[in-house]
């Protein structure tokens, strides 16, 4: 019972400070990064701590944030809709900025072979289900690369896929497999999108495939596996493992950080910073996102290639420096 | 500070000395190097990965046309996968450095004109890059030591190789590389002639670095990784470096951006040539024009204006001509350099007479 002058004191502390709480709460940053970009590491970069969102949630909680919040940044693998946009902006008291700060993308190298690769042959080498002549889906059995191309080698389908939950193995699915699985079998493929998706990206359980978890390294595995073997790999990968040299065109495109950067090469999800500049806000955002566009971090050189960004060109490197430069300096004037 | 490690560091300190003094460190045929083969005090880029010193050796020259260099110093390293040998490194350096460059250097002149560039090429320097295909059969002396390498471990060589070709000079030194690639490591020919191509012109600054003995990054990646890196290696060190130097204070966050704006311009253009200006283009039409008025109005008959203006013009050529040939016979003549350029012999230069001994 004799505490009860410590509680009454405490009970005064937040009473007199009840009122400010909003303020203090308001200026924390909100820092947002999509969870399957969360191995770029940006609380690495800018020291400063980023919460982890899944992709559903991240727009929307960024979008719906008070707007006393002095900064907010985040890091999408989409561009926002025109009406996401209309409606983020309006919310925000500033001006909603959507900066390409790279590309994440997945290359399939091998240990010397080179053959031609589309997203359709690549849906047919690793999906579970194939579609038959008359429709029906059946298990895909196909064995050798030959079986889908006679172009194609005369060895084993030997696949490693991205570790599950990557934003590489998304790209797997999201992008080569659906738009090969568009082109195969668009015709017989369910109306219902999710239905769809299901039988467009379900991979096929057998020895043609390997999932990249417990692999020593990418280029160790390639040469067990012989020559055609393929992995699909993220720029980090192909960063860490210098011995990694022959890289497979996807469409004709070879996978190369130029092809990449502006779009040729399909296989890839573009990296946005979003942020709202603000007069109030605008030298901190500038303080957190100097460090995350500088040069060390997203130049070929820098901290986020080797965790999976590919690069943009040089001249729109400096350009985007420049740019969200100039957005700063004319918000805080 | 004890005893012993005032012994120890006098040791030290004599050892570091001692150093100072040896003569360069030389490559041996057996050795493995990576990134970097020195010769002749100089430093020799080689493409990442493990290579094998194959072949060393000098090539003299013909009586008449040695300068005072010494001798030109060859090297030839290979790479291997398994038996196979994939890629093979020819370097030719002078030994002694001139005080007044070389005369008439001739680089790159056998090659395709589709893959060949010029970097730069003045009275006092010269760089270039090109690739074509070459056929592996005799070379110099070097080779021969390093073909009886290759063949004492039964190791296997394309006779037909695709060969990016580097030559640099400045007022001092040269040097002339040659890397063969075995094309079965390569994409088509097309294709690996492109690659190969993209991969020199990017690779060819290493060796004007290596000449002033300022390599000291990682080594270059080989022409299949590197296309699928970034495609402006030395621009994105330089922003870097920019960048670091913003960091340390050096220079203002405005200046930094503008050099960074600026180095993306940066090449080397004094083989480009001179782009006609719109003064030139006016000067060309204007002249014949005035001439033309002024001859009708002094005659009033527009076939004599017409003759008159020609003949002017013609004559004018003619002179303008003239003094331009003699002008540059007079610069040829005053800034002509007295050490010739070397004779060399290459790896598959069959029909040239072979160099010196080994």
């Amino acid at each position: 019972m004799k505490s009860w002058p410590r509680l009454a004191g405490l009970w005064l502390i937040v009473a007199l400070f009840a009122p400010a709480w909003p303020c203090v709460a308001a200026a924390q940053p909100m820092l947002l990064v999509q969870d399957d970009l969360a191995d770029l590491r940006p609380n690495e970069v800018t020291g400063q701590t980023w919460a982890t969102t899944s992709r559903a949630d991240l727009q929307g909680q960024f979008c719906a944030a008070r707007s006393g919040t002095p900064t907010r940044l985040a890091l999408v693998s989409h561009a926002l809709s025109r009406r996401q946009r209309d409606d983020c902006a309006a919310a925000k008291d500033g001006k909603l900025v959507e900066a390409l700060i790279g590309r994440r993308a997945v290359i399939a190298m091998t240990s010397g072979a080179n053959f031609a690769l589309t997203p359709e042959l690549l849906y047919r080498a690793l999906v579970r289900d194939v579609a038959a002549p008359d429709g029906e889906f059946i298990a895909n059995r196909v064995a050798r690369w030959r079986d889908l191309d006679a172009s194609l080698p005369d060895a084993p389908i030997r696949i490693l896929l991205p570790p599950s939950g990557s934003i590489e193995s998304r790209i797997v699915s999201d992008v080569i497999l659906y738009e090969g699985c568009a082109v195969r079998a668009g015709a017989m493929l369910p109306a219902d999108p999710l239905k769809r998706m299901a039988i467009c990206t379900t991979l096929r359980t057998d020895n043609a495939v390997t999932h990249a978890a417990d692999r020593p390294t990418v280029t160790a595995w390639l040469r067990g596996q012989g020559n055609a073997a393929l992995a699909l790999v993220g720029v980090a990968v192909l960063l860490a493992e210098p011995d990694l040299e022959t890289a497979l065109p996807l469409d004709g495109v070879t996978p190369s950080f130029a092809n990449i950067a502006d779009g040729r090469y399909r296989a890839a999800l573009p990296v946005y910073l979003l942020t709202v500049i603000s007069p109030e806000t605008a030298r901190t955002v500038a303080g957190i996102a100097g460090p995350l566009l500088a040069e060390a971090t997203i130049g070929p050189l820098g901290k986020l290639p080797r965790r999976g960004l590919a690069p943009l060109a040089a001249a729109d490197r400096v350009k985007l420096r420049v740019s969200l430069g100039r957005e700063f300096e004319n918000a805080a004037d | 500070m004890r005893l012993t490690d005032k012994c120890l560091a006098a040791v030290v300190l004599l050892l570091a000395l001692a150093g100072g003094m040896l003569p360069a460190w030389a490559a041996e045929p057996g050795e493995t190097v990576q990134g970097i083969l020195p010769l002749a005090d100089r430093q020799l880029p080689l493409p990442r990965g493990e290579w094998i010193v194959a072949g060393m050796g000098v090539q003299t020259q013909p009586q008449d046309a040695a300068g005072p260099f010494g001798v030109v110093r060859s090297a030839v390293l290979i790479q291997r996968s398994g038996d196979r040998v994939t890629a093979i490194a020819e370097f030719n350096t002078n030994e002694i450095a001139l005080s007044d460059g070389w005369d008439a250097p001739h680089p790159c002149d056998a090659a395709a004109a589709d893959f060949r560039l010029d970097r730069y090429h003045s009275r006092l320097d010269a760089a270039c890059v090109s690739v074509a295909t070459s056929h592996i059969t005799g070379g110099p002396p070097a080779w021969q030591q390093a073909l009886g390498f290759i063949a004492s471990r039964h190791w296997q060589c394309d006779e037909t190789m695709l060969t990016a070709a580097f030559v640099v000079s400045d007022r001092q030194d040269f040097v002339d590389a040659r890397l063969h690639f075995d094309p079965a490591g390569l994409p088509g020919q097309d294709d690996a002639q492109r690659i190969l191509f993209a991969w020199a012109t990017r690779f060819a600054p290493e060796f004007e670095k290596g000449l002033a003995n300022q390599l000291t990054g990682p080594p270059f990646d080989g022409p299949l990784r590197a296309a699928l890196l970034s495609d402006t290696p030395t621009l994105d060190s330089r922003l870097l470096e920019l960048e670091a130097l913003q960091g340390d204070g050096a220079i203002s966050a405005a200046d930094a951006l503008s050099q960074q704006q600026a180095a993306q311009n940066e090449r080397p253009r004094s083989a480009e040539p001179e782009p006609v200006s719109v003064d030139g283009w006016y000067y060309r039409l204007s002249t014949p024009l005035i001439n033309l008025v002024t001859a009708y109005g002094v005659t009033q008959s527009a076939p004599l204006a017409v003759a008159i203006a020609l003949t002017e013009h013609v004559a004018h050529t003619f002179v303008y001509a003239a003094t331009q040939a003699s002008w540059d016979r007079a610069t040829g003549q005053a800034t002509r350099h007295t050490s010739a350029w070397p004779v060399l012999i290459h790896i598959g230069d069959t029909d040239k007479p072979a160099g010196a001994t080994s």
